[in-house]
């Protein structure tokens, strides 16, 4: 008898518990037992597993072509079958939908292993989106979105720049920075796009992975071209490259426009801040002209002016909008782009400790503004939609 | 399109594209034409890269020299070999590859060769210190396909010693 059985047995004859209440706790763990069996049948059959493939993999070059390639259509039309038995919603059809995702992807590997096909990384992701677009179409869990929704923007932000790299005129001694930077800046700018489509369209999780990649990218952005700078080590756009993400900006400008769930202001502040990056992404146009006897102090103060611009309008945006976990965001990188100030342009310890002390306040009182006085937001809030 | 009907197109259609691709690439190395291509490769990087060879195929002509980068691109092989750019072909070139320049190379998508992880080491070793050369199948569209690697003039599998390959 197990331990458990043997104390609610004592227990019953104790008279503490009843004999309705002792089934039910024996029932239970019973299933508990069975689950810790389960759980141990599925470890056995996951090492097993490894273990079949780490056999596949040491007699992968001895494996006719013909036959990986039977192999892998055979289990992609398994997990096919599978997830057209099963129910929708369920975790198990979103588990085997991402699974069928990464089977497609590693398919296109054995493909391009088998053939030795020498194309680029972007190429294959892009086969890869168009393949399993529909198939996402159908999750309804986050997993499958956000696998096809990143993978999807990589694709398009390599293919950006591939295409912006083999256009540029010169050979660059070591590495062309202003293709990629482009190409960063192009991906924003498109999952920008999606998004505000998700959200007019009320598309869920699409309006999820493409505004989180929005948030990030263009985040990464701002402090990769305030560095740049920072540093005067700005690339020349590449050919083509401005007229690209210029063509993205309007799109997604229009986008902002058409999103009537957004007050004015919000629009109005969103869209300002796309054309300052836009603005900022040549390497003159706002910060032009640049004497030789500017101080690299007065570089940094540019630069930094144009991170506190950009995260400003994200923060009114955040504040009239009551999206809280961004306003906090934008309160915190404010912050920090403040301190970052201090530390490059008064190298001092006393005016760094002033400097700290300022921006400490400063998020102490947007802090407050934001928890206890709303009263300035909901005036401004109070506007129409 | 979350009906059954819109379920089975979003199963079959990418078994149908990679089913498409692969027969598409099969086509190519049966039906086109074998043309052997001298490989060499470039010092001081590693030719082993992951689970690839990398090398520089030797086109027999200067090509990329005026215009390092280029989206369009190709060789003309027979009957004389040739670099032109553009989509276009020389008038009279029977046979040819399509690619592009990037840092002032010609790529026509052969320029990776996977190989078991094993014999990796020995046969960057050979392509170092024997002639060693690409044979492709080239489609009158001017793409190109791997058929195999060869070393003095033989298949890599011959090329490499049987207890290497096991």
């Amino acid at each position: 008898m197990d331990r458990i059985e043997r104390r609610l047995k004592e227990w019953h004859e104790q008279g503490l518990l009843d004999t309705a209440t002792r089934q039910r706790l024996l029932a239970y763990e019973a299933g508990r037992e069975r689950g810790h069996w389960r759980a141990l049948l599925v470890l056995g059959a996951l090492v097993a597993g490894i273990g079949v493939i780490s056999l596949i993999a040491a007699n992968w070059a001895n494996i006719p072509d013909g036959l990986k390639l039977g192999a892998d259509f055979t289990l992609l039309a398994a997990l096919a079958v599978a997830v057209w038995n099963t129910q929708p919603g369920s975790a198990r059809r979103e588990t085997l939908i991402v699974l069928f995702q990464l089977l497609c992807l590693a398919s296109i590997g054995l493909i391009a292993q088998i053939y030795h096909l020498g194309g680029r990384p972007w190429q294959a992701l892009a086969a890869w989106s168009a393949m399993c677009l529909p198939i996402t179409l159908h999750a309804r869990a986050r997993p499958a979105w956000w696998l096809w929704g990143s993978l999807a923007l990589l694709a398009f932000a390599l293919a950006v720049d591939e295409q912006l790299s083999l256009r540029a005129p010169r050979l660059e001694p070591l590495f062309d920075e202003g293709p990629l930077l482009y190409a960063w800046l192009a991906g924003a700018l498109l999952a920008g796009i999606v998004h505000q489509l998700a959200a007019r369209w009320e598309w869920r999780k699409a309006r999820e992975v493409f505004g989180f990649w929005w948030l990030f990218a263009g985040l990464g952005y701002v402090a990769l071209i305030d560095a740049m700078h920072s540093l005067r080590e700005f690339p020349n756009p590449p050919a083509g490259g401005l007229y690209l993400v210029g063509g993205l900006a309007i799109l997604l400008l229009l986008g902002i426009a058409a999103r009537r769930d957004l007050r004015p202001a919000s629009r109005l502040s969103l869209g300002l801040t796309v054309l300052l990056v836009l603005a900022a992404s040549h390497p003159e146009w706002l910060f032009f002209p640049i004497h030789a006897s500017d101080t690299l102090d007065s570089q940094h103060l540019r630069a930094a002016a144009l991170s506190l611009l950009v995260l400003a309008g994200g923060l009114l945006a955040a504040g009239l909008e009551g999206w809280s976990h961004l306003f906090q965001l934008f309160t915190l990188l404010i912050g920090l782009r403040f301190f970052v100030i201090y530390l490059q342009a008064f190298a001092g310890l006393a005016a760094t400790g002033i400097g700290l002390i300022l921006s400490g306040l400063l998020i102490i009182a947007l802090v407050v503004l934001w928890r206890h006085s709303l009263k300035l937001f909901e005036r401004l809030r109070g506007g129409p939609r | 399109m979350k009906t059954r009907t819109g379920l089975l197109f979003a199963l079959l259609l990418p078994i149908v594209m990679l089913a498409a691709s692969a027969a598409r690439h099969h086509w190519q190395r049966t039906r086109g034409e074998r043309i052997d291509l001298p490989i060499h490769g470039y010092d001081p990087r590693d030719l082993l890269s992951g689970h690839y060879l990398r090398y520089r195929v030797g086109y027999g002509v200067a090509t990329c020299a005026q215009t390092p980068n280029l989206p369009t691109a190709g060789v003309c092989l027979k009957p004389r070999r040739a670099f032109f750019t553009g989509a276009t072909p020389p008038r009279g070139c029977r046979l040819y590859l399509r690619g592009h320049c990037r840092r002032g190379r010609f790529e026509a998508g052969i320029e990776r060769f996977y190989l078991p992880e094993a014999n990796g080491v020995a046969l960057e070793k050979r392509v170092r210190n024997h002639n060693a050369a690409l044979r492709l199948a080239v489609t009158p569209e001017g793409e190109a396909t791997i058929i195999d690697l060869l070393i003095e003039g033989r298949s890599w599998h011959e090329s490499i010693p049987r207890r290497q390959t096991d």
